[in-house]
């Protein structure tokens, strides 16, 4: 029997889809809508057991006085995402010149980043320890007269952890720029040198507009990534002196806790803020795209 | 004079870069240093860049107080499992959208990027019950699995099938080739590029991962590196000197791995922002 062509085009493609299909069910698609129902009840992680509690678990999140903490924090987090951008852009303009040694100062602002955030924060850990560096150098220099716990004042704590992020982020997001950069195609930048346009207006008339698609792009990243910061504050503070934020949160009921549908309850929020963020920025985002198409 | 104006622009580009390559890799440096040093050195004066008195003692209580190379051998276990399950379903699921005409295929597409422009970040709970369920609770695979198939993979994949001319997979196909040979010797070889930017991403990426390990993990010898690196503050009772050296041995790694593939880095981005 032979079997017509297009069930047989059909038979193939999913052979080929049907393992990583089944993982995204698993792992991805399934989390979202189980996520939901979990956060409507109450999960015996013994048992297993599943019991429907209604709005509870909300009412908590709503009540819990750390909720309100680590909101605040997440939304302070946000302040790094402009200043990410602009230092990036900043770095990538400086690094896409062709210079010597050029390849050397990338790898040099992107070793941050590819040594992750355990080493970041580890090693920035003892900088703005009691006895570390940072007080060190302030008293030196007569700055301060006596050391300041940094990393345990609730004044300095979450600003110590987004300063770090900031720092660990600039490399990241120097490297996309520079992908968008190097997308621009230099024939442009030759038509307007012959057209007598001076380097400032080619960067303002060409540059910008050609990257504000990237720049879309890595801000969406960045928001998103400044909204569920976890690492650098896990690590450098534990969430102490007032430093938690949602993510945060999330594990800390989940996993010190055991309270998966409070957990749940508290990750839905999260989803809902990031979802908010993100269509905030595809607005921005699509009327980028639109622009471009119509040119 | 316009020379001399050139020559001045680039003796400023190259302080300004020295001094940022300075902020960068400063906390670096004095880790490094740090690691180096004796007891009567650490208090004082900090600023000491240079150790006054050089031992290498702290290496070797790394060593002998932790695990440190079953940390690494958990690690690139780890690592390798998961690069190999990214890289083959990202290869596997990208070549049907990108080549293969058939109805649904859209809606498929659609339906893999869904979860990319609605962060959910409730899997994290969902996920742990499910490895709890699974019986994978405290295995390398739990570690792998939720991270095995990436959205950002397929989509990158899928773009580089696209650019694979129709012609030499018509010629194959005359040859005799079936649609699984023809997705193996020609499609598949001819985007050896992004097949490697792919598998070096996700080198750095299952090489660094931190908190799903920390949840599915609970016997610490079979911690990753990140893991057993987060843990040492306890088990060193705040002595920096030794956190420095078990730093820096982590850290020689991923910049020897980077320092190999960072052109990746940039094309692969390239690749991806491309549109």
């Amino acid at each position: 029997m032979k079997i017509s062509r297009k069930k047989q085009t059909y038979i193939i493609a999913f052979s080929f889809l049907v393992l990583p299909l089944l993982l995204l069910a698993v792992f991805t698609y399934y989390p979202m809508i189980r996520g939901v129902v979990l956060s409507f009840s109450d999960y015996n992680m013994f048992t297993h057991k599943t019991k429907w509690v209604g709005f509870e678990n909300y009412k908590f999140i709503f009540n819990y006085k750390y909720f309100y903490i680590s909101l605040l924090n997440t939304l302070k987090y946000m302040i790094i995402v402009p200043f990410i951008q602009f230092f990036a852009i900043l770095l990538a303009l400086l690094v896409n010149q062709k210079l010597p040694g050029m390849k050397l100062f990338r790898t040099l602002f992107y070793v941050p980043v590819i040594t992750g955030a355990v080493i970041v924060s580890l090693s920035w850990r003892w900088i703005f320890d009691v006895d570390g560096i940072l007080n060190n150098i302030l008293i030196n220099f007569n700055i301060i007269d006596s050391p300041i716990a940094w990393l345990t004042n609730e004044k300095t704590a979450i600003y110590c952890a987004m300063f770090v992020t900031l720092w660990r982020g600039i490399g990241y997001y120097m490297v996309i720029y520079m992908a968008g950069l190097q997308n621009i195609p230099s024939v442009l930048y030759e038509a307007a040198a012959i057209d007598g346009a001076t380097k400032r207006q080619q960067f303002w008339k060409i540059t910008m507009p050609l990257l504000k698609p990237t720049m879309l792009l890595a801000f969406l990243m960045s928001t998103i990534s400044a909204v569920k910061i976890f690492e650098e504050v896990f690590l450098l503070t534990g969430g102490k002196a007032n430093t938690s934020t949602l993510l945060f949160e999330v594990y800390n009921l989940a996993f010190t806790e055991y309270k998966f549908g409070r957990s749940s309850a508290l990750s839905i929020i999260l989803s809902g803020i990031l979802i908010i963020f993100a269509i905030i920025n595809f607005k921005f985002f699509g009327t980028g795209v639109e622009k471009d198409a119509k040119k | 004079m316009q020379k001399n104006k050139k020559i001045k622009k680039m003796i400023f580009t190259y302080i300004l870069l020295i001094l940022l390559s300075l902020f960068f890799i400063f906390p670096f440096l004095w880790v490094l240093s740090t690691s180096f040093k004796g007891a009567e050195d650490i208090f004082g004066n900090g600023l000491n860049l240079i150790p006054k008195s050089f031992t290498i003692k702290n290496y070797v209580e790394v060593f002998t107080a932790i695990p440190m190379a079953k940390y690494f051998l958990n690690t690139l276990i780890i690592t390798f499992i998961g690069v190999a399950f990214q890289v083959i379903l990202a290869s596997l699921a990208a070549y049907p959208l990108a080549r293969l005409d058939f109805k649904g295929r859209n809606l498929i597409f659609y339906l893999i990027l869904l979860p990319m422009l609605i962060p959910v970040e409730g899997s994290l709970v969902i996920n742990f019950i499910t490895i709890l369920n699974l019986q994978l609770y405290n295995t390398y695979l739990s570690v792998v699995l939720p991270g095995a198939v990436s959205i950002f993979g397929i989509f990158l994949m899928r773009q580089h099938y696209l650019s694979v001319p129709k012609e030499l997979e018509d010629a194959a196909r005359i040859d005799g080739c079936n649609e699984f040979q023809v997705w193996w010797k020609i499609t598949f070889p001819l985007v050896r590029p992004a097949t490697s930017a792919l598998a070096i991403f996700s080198f750095a990426a299952f090489w660094n991962s931190f908190l799903w390990p920390l949840i599915v993990l609970k016997d610490s010898n079979k911690f990753p590196l990140q893991v057993g690196l987060s843990q040492l503050n306890t088990q060193f009772n705040q002595n920096f000197r030794t956190i420095s050296a078990a730093i820096v041995i982590a850290t020689i790694p991923i910049l020897v791995f980077f320092f190999f593939t960072q052109r990746y880095f940039i094309e692969g981005y390239k690749g991806a922002v491309k549109q």
